[in-house]
């Protein structure tokens, strides 16, 4: 069986979501189970009594077989994302964590270095890190170096739908790491995810393309299987490109004059 | 009765409150009708665990923070 293992946790979904710019709960529900992803992405709030509905611990611990992901959306610093990490395990009692530090909300581009020194901390702390970061293969390999559960480069900005405008670095990135890369942030249709899997990414984040779509739980449908036909397409072993034409058909001439 | 209590000023996720001298942490969730919810309670940037709620006792000049799960990517 052709499962992602990150850590202990062993996925047979590649599609990875986030629960963020959903209409509703309800509608948030439907469209996790129709993608069958068993990874999501939650991010901490301060309790507001005004907006109950905030509160998604609740409606996705109805869902079996969901394995929680907090981010540490909000932190501004290495420390910041270290609390925020901490105060997530014993929120959500699950291991992982994606390390998600952006400064600048124009851009949203994480901070590579505030990113790189929480994590190291967090993974001796026995977390499964997983940093949402620049499509940078020297961090990259630095994070693996210090004990992430896999990386996450952003195939572009958070949410801008500019799919993946990281290729090149993207690739080198998957040609180098010995632990899962997963594409996070920028993808903004089916075809996109298909694409990150055909290059040899073990897994996709998808939040905004979905959650906005006219139809959520469609959409997720579609990158599930937008994301299994891409996996199944590299492992299959995908042609090279050539430079000219290759004849697929004799090229020997039979209507002619017969000489 | 709360009126003849006397009342102590907290810091309440970044917003002033006032809480009846000798309340627990455990009381302040009761007070604002969260209980039953699943949230990480910190006070002074410590994390309480939901056992150790009822024991913390809340003094003036705290700083409390009631943080639950919401949507993100």
């Amino acid at each position: 069986m052709d499962s992602l293992q990150i850590g202990t946790y062993t996925f047979s979904s590649r599609l990875i979501l986030g629960t963020g710019k959903f209409s509703s709960a309800q509608v948030m529900l439907e469209t996790l189970r129709a993608s069958g992803t068993q990874l999501v992405t939650v991010a901490l709030r301060r309790f507001n009594r005004e907006r109950p509905g905030d509160d998604l611990f609740t409606p996705l611990s109805t869902m079996a077989g969901i394995t929680l992901m907090p981010n540490t959306s909000g932190a501004s610093t290495a420390a910041e994302a270290v609390q925020a990490a901490r105060i997530a395990r014993e929120l959500s009692g699950s291991p992982f964590i994606k390390v998600e530090i952006h400064p600048n909300p124009q851009h949203l581009m994480p901070d590579p270095i505030e990113t790189y020194e929480a994590s190291k901390i967090l993974a001796k702390e026995g977390f499964l890190v997983m940093p949402y970061i620049p499509a940078d293969p020297v961090l990259a390999k630095r994070l693996e170096e210090a004990g992430c559960a896999s990386v996450m480069p952003l195939g572009s900005a958070i949410g801008s739908g500019q799919g993946l405008a990281t290729a090149e670095m993207l690739r080198i990135i998957i040609r180098e790491s010995n632990i899962p890369v997963i594409v996070d942030a920028g993808l903004r249709s089916p075809s996109e995810a298909a694409l990150a899997m055909e290059t040899g990414c073990s897994a996709v984040l998808v939040n905004s393309a979905v959650a906005v779509a006219g139809n959520p739980p469609a959409m997720a449908e579609a990158f599930a299987g937008a994301v299994e036909a891409g996996r199944k397409a590299f492992r299959a072993g995908i042609m090279e490109k050539s430079g000219t034409a290759v004849a697929t058909s004799p090229l020997t001439t039979f209507l002619g004059p017969a000489s | 009765m709360p009126d003849q209590q006397n009342m102590i000023t907290i810091q309440l996720n970044g917003e002033p409150g006032t809480l009846p001298e000798g309340s627990s942490l455990e009381d302040l969730l009761a007070i604002i009708g969260s209980e039953g919810k699943t949230m990480a309670t910190l006070v002074n940037d410590l994390i309480v665990r939901p056992e150790n709620r009822a024991g913390c006792t809340i003094q003036a000049g705290d700083r409390i923070e009631l943080l639950i799960f919401a949507g993100g990517g």
